[in-house]
């Protein structure tokens, strides 16, 4: 064979892997897959994609796998807030950190103009009082409409409308408003040391900074973080907007233990919840697939308390898709009820978007590798 | 006592939210006591949910049987929602509701109950099926505890259907926290004393389902006698009628899920496939 027919041949081949990882890369992107780069080499495939409408990233994971429909060893390496979260390899999932090369990989190829579709995500937002005698009912429902738009790697903007449907609770008016809207800013600062900032309009009436640290290492049972907020009271009566100064600051550090069965995992807190309260939380937490309900013990300066929560994800999900734009319900509605009706115990607030500890319980690989 | 009507509020969204999200994946039935718990009229069993379904349930006591009795008056019917979650192979937890509809707008739902349920023994072919009922001692509505033990045999008739035997004690007292202007303080009580009258000692129970979907049974709740009959639709959807006493009518409907389902587009995708 001649110097120039190998040539060609080479080539050839070059050519056709760049439409077949082209191909997969579309079919991915079809299927609501987002930030997908598909890189051949000789025996294995690596893909990234971050994929928002799916609360777990097991089920992302799956879905993927099943579109993907590749017979070659498969690197997955899934995203979160426009980060790579770690491999996930072959068909049982196996994890392992990134490696630099993959790292500088990704970075290269990170495109956040066109990477990314318009997702319009509809979400109720509920909040509750309870125990005052003379109106024992107060409510207050809402149906938010947002977005989540990448402005520099990591850092993201969420925001949206929010239109009220009634409101018992407070004096608030039904004025369609300005929902939560917030700076969120994630990066592994060194393997295993996630941080998370966000800055701006939470729920709970509260606004101003809040940071989220923690050392995760996701093929481990034990983890152990930092939660800090200094916020402020605020609402948004018709066309303006009412803030008290910032001046309360929580920081809550904890530990977490995943059990070696059920995903099931343990995790105590301590230190200064919202509004200047001290003390300890002990919660359990149950992992279902794509469910997680988790039940909670606190004793604090101000009371004792009990209670549960549940997170889950909308139903349908996905609503309507385009190749730039989506409507779906939200990856994951989560409400908390607590016992005491009396005192305000161990509160925290509700950012808005999902707690690192909660997203990272997802990515732990023996949660994703026991299914 | 007045932690008002919200809860119902938030049980009705509560049951909306569920429904929305398990959307087309069908529950699964099972038979449950006026509580929630796997059980008959008013006793449990040791009947335990080996597909670890999450149960919602809804009951009805008549007015003269019911177990919350607002500040020591019985008044009217009872409402009683309840919600169980297994965490493990051998541990369950269940949450009560309770709600009188004729005080609802003074007292809203009513009082909540929560406690444990764990899995001592596996039914074998001659031993029967264990069950320990625990409820934490700290909490504001305690007279609604249930501390007990049950055991539960299943025997198959062949033809003629399944007889199931239950029976166990419950203790008759609770730990009861009192509130008074000087500060609160404990005690343990009897439960007759707050005018529970069911599950104050040994009770036990009979039940015979000659076909899947129909079940009838007896039972002896340590006070009174109870009978009901229940259908069910594909191991799915269960209501069961009972007579309290066999005087009064009362109600239990509940239904089963799985919690573990994959999102409904790629459920929607492998099915395609």
């Amino acid at each position: 064979m001649s110097k120039r027919s190998s040539w060609a041949i080479l080539v050839l081949y070059w050519v056709l892997g760049t439409l077949q990882a082209q191909e997969m890369a579309e079919k991915l992107w079809d299927a609501g897959f987002e930030q997908v780069h598909v890189l051949e080499a000789a025996d294995t495939v690596t893909i990234f994609f971050e994929h928002r409408p799916f609360r777990s990233p097991y089920h992302s994971l799956t879905y993927a796998g099943l579109v993907a429909d590749e017979s070659r060893h498969v690197v997955w390496i899934p995203l979160y807030h426009n980060r790579p979260m770690g491999v996930y390899e072959g068909n049982d999932l196996r994890y392992r950190p990134l490696e630099n090369e993959e790292r500088e990989s990704f970075k290269a190829r990170n495109n956040l103009a066109r990477g990314y579709r318009f997702q319009l995500r509809i979400m109720p937002d509920f909040s509750a009082r309870f125990g005052n005698f003379d109106q024992p009912f107060q409510t207050k429902t809402n149906v938010i409409l947002d977005t989540r738009i990448y402005l520099l790697p990591g850092l993201s903007l969420q925001s949206g409308v929010l239109f009220p449907l009634e409101n018992s609770l407070d004096q608030q008016e039904m004025n369609i408003r300005v929902a939560p809207t917030h700076l969120h800013y994630f990066v592994e600062l060194r393997p295993s040391h996630f941080l998370s900032l966000t800055g701006g309009l939470f729920h709970t009436d509260r606004y101003g900074l809040d940071l989220q640290y923690r050392y995760a290492r996701l093929d481990k049972k034990w983890s152990v973080g930092l939660e800090s907020g200094y916020t402020g009271y605020y609402f948004l009566p018709p066309g303006s907007i009412y803030t008290e100064t910032p001046e309360d600051l929580s920081l809550i550090l904890d530990l977490e233990y995943r059990l070696p069965v059920e995903n099931l995992s343990v995790r105590l807190s301590g230190g200064q919840f919202l509004f200047r309260d001290c003390g300890v939380r002990g919660d359990l937490i149950k992992q279902f697939g794509t469910v997680e309900v988790g039940f909670h013990a606190a004793l604090t300066q101000s009371g004792s308390t009990a209670g549960f929560q549940v997170a889950f994800p909308l139903f349908p999900g996905k609503v309507l898709r385009g190749k730039k734009v989506e409507l779906r319900t939200t990856e994951e509605f989560r409400w908390e009820y607590t016992y005491n009706n009396e005192d305000v115990v161990a509160r925290k607030y509700r950012l808005g978007t999902p707690r690192l500890v909660d997203q990272l319980r997802q990515y732990n690989s023996l949660f994703i590798q026991s299914f | 006592m007045l932690c008002g009507g919200i809860f119902m509020k938030q049980f009705v969204y509560f049951v909306l939210m569920f429904s929305l999200w398990v959307g087309v994946e069908l529950p699964a039935s099972g038979q449950v006591n006026v509580v929630g718990k796997p059980g008959h009229v008013l006793t449990p069993s040791a009947q335990w949910d080996t597909l670890r379904q999450v149960g919602v349930s809804f009951g009805i006591l008549p007015e003269s049987y019911s177990i919350n009795n607002f500040m020591g008056r019985q008044v009217g019917p009872e409402h009683i929602y309840g919600v169980r979650v297994p965490l493990t192979a051998f541990l369950e937890v269940n949450i009560n509701f309770t709600r009188k509809p004729e005080l609802a707008d003074r007292i809203g739902v009513g009082d909540r109950h929560i406690d444990v349920r764990i899995h001592l023994l596996k039914e074998r072919r001659l031993l029967p099926s264990l069950v320990l009922v625990l409820t934490p001692p700290e909490g504001v509505s305690t007279y609604l505890s249930q501390d007990l033990l049950v055991a539960t045999k299943n025997i198959v008739l062949g033809g003629a259907g399944t007889l199931r035997i239950s029976g166990g004690y419950s203790s008759p007292y609770f730990y009861r926290t009192s509130k008074t202007k000087i500060g609160s303080y404990k005690t343990i009580t009897r439960k007759t004393s707050v005018g529970n009258n069911y599950l104050n000692g040994f009770f036990g129970s009979l039940q015979w389902q000659p076909w899947e979907f129909l079940g009838v049974m007896v039972e002896h709740d340590s006070q009174k006698i109870n009978t009901g009959m229940f259908l069910q639709w594909k191991e799915r959807i269960y209501i069961q009628g009972n007579l309290i006493d066999n005087k009064e009518f009362g109600i239990t409907s509940s239904v089963r899920f799985p919690l573990d389902f994959a999102p409904f587009e790629l459920r929607r995708y492998v099915k395609k496939k």
